[in-house]
């Protein structure tokens, strides 16, 4: 059984110009993340422009519930950033604490999209309704995806942070949050788009 | 195990959002036109996002090569718009 | 479970043993030269399914409705005792471009070829992200299960094109596949999928996980190359998933995207997955050319020609090529004022390309040069690609394509420019590099027939196939002969189907090739063609962890080829 040695795997260039390969590869993701909204919110846009009469629509939805829920993702964003930071100074389990309210945080999220689709259901806008509709849900619908996937990630440095296990793959919130404040950004710009315009 | 990360005051930064948050849902209450209003929104959407991009993501803090890789894919949202618009959005009924 | 190191931290691989057992070293194994492995044992499946998809194709096409030769294993409702209708012949389009595209072509220039030299051009141990690695070829072969599956399903396998284009492959009623359609998409996300964690890992690695002394002007082409592949894909493919879960959102959920009867619009799939279809081309084009790049100062003992000038432009034309998608919309009833900006942008594209041809060209200048099998089949790419980027530059002019649009001609072109990468470049790629892979060398006779065929009945295929198009003959139609004008083409059509047997008959001395090399190839030497990039400073096949105690120092660039006072200097500091 060969084991290499801590001098064989020496660090390659200089470490400190370089970003560590986690934070590089989530940026990369996103990357190509904000060019997968991109081109359904641009789709969006186009169709919106093309469609006056679908101002008319989006009067249905609850401009209440999506800026509580708007609230909900900034408040979970800035809970993330600061389990980030209870990573770095007071500790895994302060980071827990933060990343439990960043968690219910999203859960809280779903529940309030699941009630907006239930009550729109139930008025008869089905996402066969009519193209607004056919966005509203398809993009609400891609982004609470991406919400509980993040969820999922969440949930997992939680439990390693609650077990105490979080030190070795501490970096990991820090990603995690990049991630996280993505979806953030996104339900920024959806927010206005479908909601209040 | 402790990073060199430099940590802004991120409540500071919580209490903006929150601040642009209900300053755009009064947008509509100004009475101002459609596009116009519109336009206001979406500033107002662009700084929310500019700070958590700059202080919750650390932009401010990083090589500005790691906001360079988010640059590309927004262009290329823009070169969508510049093309579908013409394509789809006619100025006669 | 034990924690790891954080393998987060710029340039440093996480030591580890190395995999014992069965499944560990061959089936769930991080180890990037595995991986590539099974990325092209995957793509060589596919390109078996793939060709012999071409093949009914052909026979169909020279003679409608017959019998076609060694199809009647083939069950109904697809075959009827080894007749086909136009049914199945638009599956069998279908199959056939998705296949090639999605998996031969990038599995094999991306999957296979990428992940084995990437890190060992670059003096790495493995990719920064070995778990990811390992997750990605199992998506892909999850998406190649999914695919496998579509043919049988009620309905069969999708049938709209590999292009998809609604109302065709959104309403089942048109087609007369039903969940084909669907799994169709599935399997195509997954491979997005894959190669988006690919992608990542290339990249980051390329970035963090060079050797020292290896700055980025003196990483090998193939390097730059495998790269910019990833960042074109990664930038592009994002509309075309978002124009995909619209597609499934009106199949499944009832909505109205691309159904005019709802007031959608149809030409968005189109502007959507052009989108990332144009790019997605020069993502296929990219490695092979890169392969070219790596074996022709091998063989001519010249350094490349114009090596910034190769990757300013290889830079240049993938951010052009995002701009240049609805030249394959000019027909399809884009608002006129599109039609000129994207001729422009489409023509253009052919200086940066242009000039990469002609750096390649130079290198060749004044060379001493051999031609064992490698290098024949680089500069078979070569050629064919330059054919390709001709007929491409008369696509690209608006009126000239109002005519050539949707006929053989555009599929003489893209055969063109496609099997130079995905035939000819991998093939360079494959003889050069299946010493370092495997450990032997490949028969160089066999070889050369193998070259000879291809290249010959290659051409013989495709040229006329211009022909063809020029005359008038539609795509995707099955039967040839329910148009008068096209009767008289079928002589030439038939001699097509000939030259098209014999060329995938051709490719059996690789098969051969390949299997006999494997079990009794000579024993490769490290370095067996005397060159200079880093994966030859290694054994052959390379240890697990690539370098063994210490990794390269590198102290040159990669192509130092008859230098003054040195036949050739290594990239590696030689002690």
């Amino acid at each position: 059984m060969t084991l290499y040695t801590a001098e064989a795997a020496r660090v390659a260039a200089p470490p400190a110009a370089l970003p560590v390969s986690g934070k590089l590869g989530m940026w990369l993701f996103l990357a190509s993340e904000v060019i997968l909204f991109g081109g359904l919110i641009a789709s969006y846009v186009v169709m919106r422009l093309a469609r006056p009469g679908w101002a008319a629509e989006s009067a249905h939805l609850s401009v209440m519930l999506g800026a509580v829920n708007t609230a909900v993702l900034l408040t979970s964003s800035f809970s993330i950033v600061m389990a980030h930071r209870a990573v770095d100074r007071e500790g895994a389990a302060v980071a827990a604490r933060w990343l439990t309210l960043t968690v219910l945080l999203g859960l809280v999220f779903l529940c309030i999209k699941g009630i907006e689709w239930r009550g729109e259901l139930g008025a008869g806008f089905a996402p066969s309704t009519g193209g607004f509709w056919s966005f509203y849900y398809t993009m609400t619908g891609l982004h609470a995806l991406h919400v509980t996937a993040g969820i999922v990630i969440n949930g997992i440095l939680l439990l390693l942070a609650a077990a105490g296990r979080l030190a070795p793959v501490g970096r990991r919130v820090e990603f995690a949050g990049l991630y996280w404040h993505f979806v953030d950004i996104v339900w920024i710009f959806l927010f206005p788009l479908i909601y209040l315009i | 195990m402790s990073s060199t990360t430099h940590h802004p005051d991120y409540t500071g930064v919580w209490l903006c959002l929150m601040g642009l948050m209900l300053a755009s849902l009064a947008v509509g209450n100004l009475g101002l036109s459609a596009p116009v209003a519109a336009a206001l929104i979406f500033l107002l959407a662009g700084v929310k996002a500019l700070l958590v991009a700059l202080y919750f993501m650390h932009l401010r803090f990083e090589q500005i090569a790691l906001a360079g890789i988010l640059l590309a894919p927004l262009a290329l949202f823009a070169v969508l718009l510049l093309v579908l618009i013409p394509e789809f959005v006619s100025t006669a009924p | 479970m034990i924690p790891r190191a954080d393998s987060a931290a710029a340039g440093v691989h996480v030591p580890h043993p190395e995999p014992r057992g069965f499944w560990r070293r061959y089936v769930f194994s991080t180890d990037h030269k595995t991986i590539a492995k099974q990325y092209l044992g995957i793509g060589l499946f596919w390109a078996v399914a793939g060709g012999f998809a071409a093949y009914l194709i052909r026979w169909q096409l020279a003679w409608p409705g017959e019998q076609v030769p060694l199809a009647a294993w083939i069950p109904e409702p697809m075959m009827f005792g080894g007749h086909m209708g136009p049914e199945f012949y638009n599956v069998l389009v279908t199959m056939h471009g998705t296949i090639m595209v999605f998996f031969v072509a990038m599995p094999i220039l991306l999957g296979a070829f990428g992940n084995f030299l990437l890190p060992l051009m670059i003096g790495a141990r493995d990719m920064a992200f070995p778990r990811l690695n390992m997750l990605s070829v199992w998506t892909l072969t999850a998406a190649s299960l999914v695919l496998l599956a579509s043919f049988f399903v009620p309905g069969g396998a999708a049938a709209s094109g590999w292009t998809a284009y609604p109302p065709l492959s959104a309403r089942p009623e048109y087609t007369g596949v039903g969940w084909g359609q669907d799994l169709w998409i599935l399997a195509v996300a997954l491979e997005f999928a894959s190669f988006l964690m690919g992608g990542i890992n290339f990249l980051v690695t390329t970035v963090n996980m060079r050797a020292r002394g290896m700055t980025f002007a003196r990483l090998p082409v193939m390097v730059w190359m495998q790269s910019t592949a990833a960042i074109v894909f990664m930038l592009s493919v994002g509309p075309l998933i978002a124009a995909a879960v619209m597609l499934l959102m009106d199949r499944l959920a009832g909505t109205g995207f691309y159904a005019p009867e709802a007031g959608g619009q149809p030409l968005l799939w189109q502007h959507l997955f052009w989108f990332f279809g144009h790019p997605e081309v020069y993502v296929i084009l990219l490695p092979g050319v890169g392969i070219i790049g790596e074996i022709l100062p091998v063989f001519c003992r010249k350094p490349l020609f114009g090596y910034r000038y190769i990757i300013g432009a290889t830079l240049a034309a993938s951010a052009l090529s995002f701009f240049t998608w609805a030249h394959h919309m000019f027909i399809a009833g884009i608002r006129n004022l599109l039609v000129m900006p994207f001729s422009v942008t489409t023509i253009l594209i052919s200086v940066p390309f242009a000039l990469i041809v002609f750096a390649l060209i130079a290198t060749l200048w004044g060379a001493s040069m051999r031609f064992p099998t490698p290098m024949l089949f680089a500069l078979g790419a070569l050629s064919v690609f330059v054919m390709g980027g001709l007929t491409g530059i008369f696509n690209g002019s608006a009126p000239v394509d109002i005519y050539l649009h949707d006929t053989h001609f555009i599929v003489a072109h893209f055969h063109y420019t496609l099997i130079s990468v995905t035939f000819f470049a991998s093939f360079a790629g494959l003889y050069f590099w299946f010493p370092k892979m495997f450990g032997r060398m490949m028969n160089e006779p066999l070889g050369k027939v193998h070259f000879w065929m291809t290249f010959l009945f290659f051409n013989l295929t495709f040229i006329p196939m211009h022909l063809v198009g020029i005359g008038g003959m539609m795509r995707r139609i099955a039967d040839p002969t329910q148009y008068e004008l096209l009767t008289g083409l079928q002589p030439l059509n038939r001699m097509i189907t000939v030259t098209a047997v014999l060329l995938l008959a051709g490719q059996l001395a690789l098969v051969v090739n390949f299997i006999w090399s494997l079990l009794r190839g000579t024993p490769a030497l490290d370095d067996p063609w005397s060159s200079n990039t880093l994966e030859w400073s290694t054994s052959s096949p390379p240890p697990h962890d690539n370098w063994g105690r210490r990794e390269p120092l590198v102290v040159r660039g990669p192509y130092e080829y008859s230098q003054p006072g040195a036949e050739r200097l290594p990239q590696w500091q030689v002690d």
